[in-house]
């Protein structure tokens, strides 16, 4: 994904990936992912996307709105359980430790990448 | 840990409604029914260490009120000081009223331990355009219209009377639609044994204990659209973890109407009545999912 997008760049889902598409406000300093509100964790030390804080937090029991405690525990199931998630959209290394079942990446790239290099569809992050 | 103490007085109308119906039949969004849940499981931790505080002082003041009555009657002590087993008897019976009214309030442990949790994960995977349909039964499984037969009592090693009760609660059935076009559907049925057992000691008294032995019957049926999922796993036999799988096909199986349904089921044992880990569930539709593959022509509504 372009760097330039400024769609998250983190996916929903537990037994399914889905690129988020929401509108990316912020940066990772972890992984350099564009990422929205929804994804963002404002209270980490040093603020983060939410998939990085669990990542690095993993043994930890997050006790918020479900959303820290949601990536943690998807987290934990996947390299516990060792379960390859369908994912949809295109390849992003991020996600390579998990082993995810890609899904549809040829008519992905038609279908929806299209819509999201429409420039009108799209603002940039750093504008 | 909690972050804030919730009260009875802090709950919504809908949320004291199920309180003291301890059952709970609708749909509604993931996020509508986690505003809902969400609060009624710590109101029920928060119940739960209080009724333990409550035992803890209802127990401490019968203790007291024994030995200072003792004290008192056989000391020979002056009138004023009947007034330390006579607090310790009001503490008693005040703990033992308050704990009553925080029982008749007391809700499953399902519902923090499993149901919490399942939609904290399944509010990620539901289409946010569909409502989650969720059956609860929050009632104590050993209720009397729960019970299922009771065995003819026997004798057992040193205990003359034993008495088998068999108990079925199905606390919980939902469905769900997925944003990946999958239909979801499960139930929990928690089949229980109760045993009495009964024995006379050396010193002449009559001790019962009570054991109990849970089985969890899991089962989910995966709906997921042919155009999307292909069978990727030929071999769909139970394997030795007690799993059972079955797939068929619906509707128009070469087009875009049909559906690949799997059904698994998975028994689970406990030795108590502790709920069980939601994570049984989820292994479940995971292993629905592990037996298929995505095809091309299939496409994912972004959220």
């Amino acid at each position: 994904m372009s760097p330039f997008l400024s769609t998250c760049g983190c996916r929903r889902g537990f037994f399914a990936l889905r690129p988020c598409g929401l509108a990316a406000m912020f940066t990772c300093p972890s992984c350099a992912r564009r990422t929205c509100s929804d994804h963002w964790a404002a209270t980490a030390a040093p603020p983060r996307c939410l998939e990085c804080v669990a990542r690095a937090d993993e043994a930890r029991d997050f006790d918020d709105d479900g959303r820290l405690w949601f990536h943690s525990y998807r987290h934990r199931y996947y390299v516990n359980q060792r379960y390859g998630a369908v994912s949809y959209g295109p390849d992003d290394p991020y996600y390579n430790d998990y082993d995810l079942r890609s899904f549809d990446r040829a008519a992905w790239t038609a279908d929806d990448a299209a819509g999201l290099a429409d420039p009108d569809a799209v603002d940039f992050g750093d504008s | 840990m909690l972050t804030s103490t919730v009260t009875f007085e802090h709950l919504s109308p809908a949320q004291r409604q199920i309180v003291f119906d301890k059952r709970f039949s609708g749909s509604a969004s993931v996020e509508e029914l986690q505003s809902l849940f969400g609060p009624l499981a710590r109101f029920d931790a928060v119940g739960d260490r209080s009724r333990t505080r409550t035992m803890r002082v209802g127990v401490g003041a019968a203790v007291a009120t024994f030995i200072t009555g003792f004290i008192c009657l056989f000391t020979q002590a002056e009138l004023v000081f009947a007034a330390f087993p006579a607090g310790a008897a009001a503490l008693g019976i005040g703990a033992a009223i308050r704990h009553r009214r925080l029982k008749r309030r007391d809700l499953s442990n399902n519902l923090g331990t499993v149901v919490v949790p399942l939609l904290n994960v399944f509010r990620e995977d539901v289409d946010p355009k569909k409502p989650l349909v969720l059956d609860l039964d929050l009632r104590r499984a050993d209720l009397p219209e729960k019970l299922l037969r009771e065995d003819p009592a026997y004798g057992m090693g040193p205990y003359h009377k034993v008495i088998d009760r068999h108990y079925q609660d199905g606390w919980m059935t939902g469905r769900a639609a997925f944003a990946d076009g999958a239909r979801l559907g499960w139930s929990v049925v928690d089949q229980i044994c109760e045993r009495r057992k009964t024995k006379r000691n050396p010193r002449g008294k009559y001790k019962t204990k009570t054991q109990y032995r849970k089985r969890s019957v899991v089962t989910v049926t995966l709906s997921l659209p042919t155009d999307a999922y292909a069978i990727a796993t030929p071999k769909v036999a139970g394997d030795a973890n007690r799993l059972r799988v079955r797939v068929s096909n619906t509707g128009d199986t070469n087009g875009e109407n049909g559906w690949r349904v799997i059904k698994l089921a998975r028994t689970f044992k406990a030795r108590s009545l502790e709920p069980m880990d939601p994570v049984h569930l989820l292994d479940l539709v995971a292993e629905g999912y592990r037996l298929v593959s995505a095809t091309n022509s299939g496409k994912m509504s972004a959220r």
